[in-house]
């Protein structure tokens, strides 16, 4: 085993720092959200929500209701039948693509870009 | 023998009782984590087989979830389809590599590892897009975290462990 940083070892660290920047512009470009939209999914199911009113909203997964508060361009989990409640604990959310998802009830959100939803009018597909 | 023994059960508690201990560090996202538990592992390639290399990171797995309160629940199988993954990609890389890298090398692909091995466990529950971003932003952070801990095991390894455990 090598003592010091070595050239392997640059070289490791610059094709996985690559890979990171790869994928942090790839996130970034998907970021721009001028008109922030909540995609909500469900296996069965997708729903659209615009985030420019604070109401509350009941989504069903496979194990019961996941109940999700929205406000202006933020949401938050606020109840979750998961025994965890990891989904709760991520608090509330205003960046796109960052997604919150409660993998026991299944029920993923995250904000996406109102351009590519634009047909969904804030409801279900 | 009994000494290898010995040596195991160390690094074995070693690890978990540091897993446990960074479970209670608060991260913004769920399964994220610092990877302090992997240092003891990573410095158990040293001196270790593949096999009781194994027995460390089962037992850390059980340990930690045991006393989180997570044991055989889901955080428990991304856990330890991370940690699985984790020994199964990262030890045979460090033994054909190890005469050329460092614990920084190790330790970044040790966390990348872990990290695809949870996407994988969590592909199961939630397909598609929100997993994706989830990916991006758990292995790119894998990534950083892992070349901290890599630093931080090569001070280690050259300060403590050449002369305690060698």
């Amino acid at each position: 085993m090598k003592k010091r940083i070595t050239i392997l070892d640059i070289l490791i660290i610059v094709f996985f720092t690559s890979i990171i920047i790869i994928a942090i512009i790839t996130y970034i470009n998907n970021k721009k959200t001028s008109n922030p939209v909540l995609l909500v999914e469900t296996p069965d199911d997708r729903y659209y929500y615009h985030l420019d009113d604070e109401k509350e909203i009941t989504i069903e997964g496979t194990i019961g209701i996941s109940t999700l508060t929205l406000g202006i361009n933020t949401f938050k989990f606020t109840d979750s039948p998961c025994p965890h409640k990891l989904c709760v604990g991520m608090g509330t959310i205003s960046r796109a693509n960052y997604p919150a998802i409660c993998l026991p009830n299944k029920v993923s959100a995250y904000i996406i870009h109102e351009k590519e939803e634009s047909d969904f009018d804030g409801i279900s597909r | 023998m009994i000494q290898d023994k010995k040596k195991v059960a160390y690094f074995a508690g070693l690890s978990a009782f540091i897993g446990v201990f960074e479970n209670l560090i608060p991260m913004p996202m769920p399964f994220l984590k610092l990877g302090l538990s992997n240092i003891p592992v990573c410095m158990g390639f040293t001196i270790f087989n593949f096999v009781e290399c194994f027995y460390i990171v089962v037992f850390k797995v059980f340990f930690t979830h045991l006393f989180k309160g997570t044991l055989f629940s889901y955080p428990f199988l991304i856990g330890f389809s991370g940690n699985l993954c984790f020994i199964i990609l990262t030890f045979p890389i460090y033994r054909l590599l190890q005469k050329h890298i460092s614990f920084i090398s190790v330790s970044i692909i040790g966390a990348f590892s872990h990290n695809l091995g949870q996407l994988l466990a969590a592909s199961l529950f939630i397909p598609g897009t929100p997993l994706f971003y989830y990916g991006i932003i758990l292995l790119s952070s894998g990534v950083i975290i892992g070349f901290v801990n890599g630093t931080f095991c090569n001070i280690i390894y050259n300060k403590i462990f050449l002369r305690y455990f060698i």
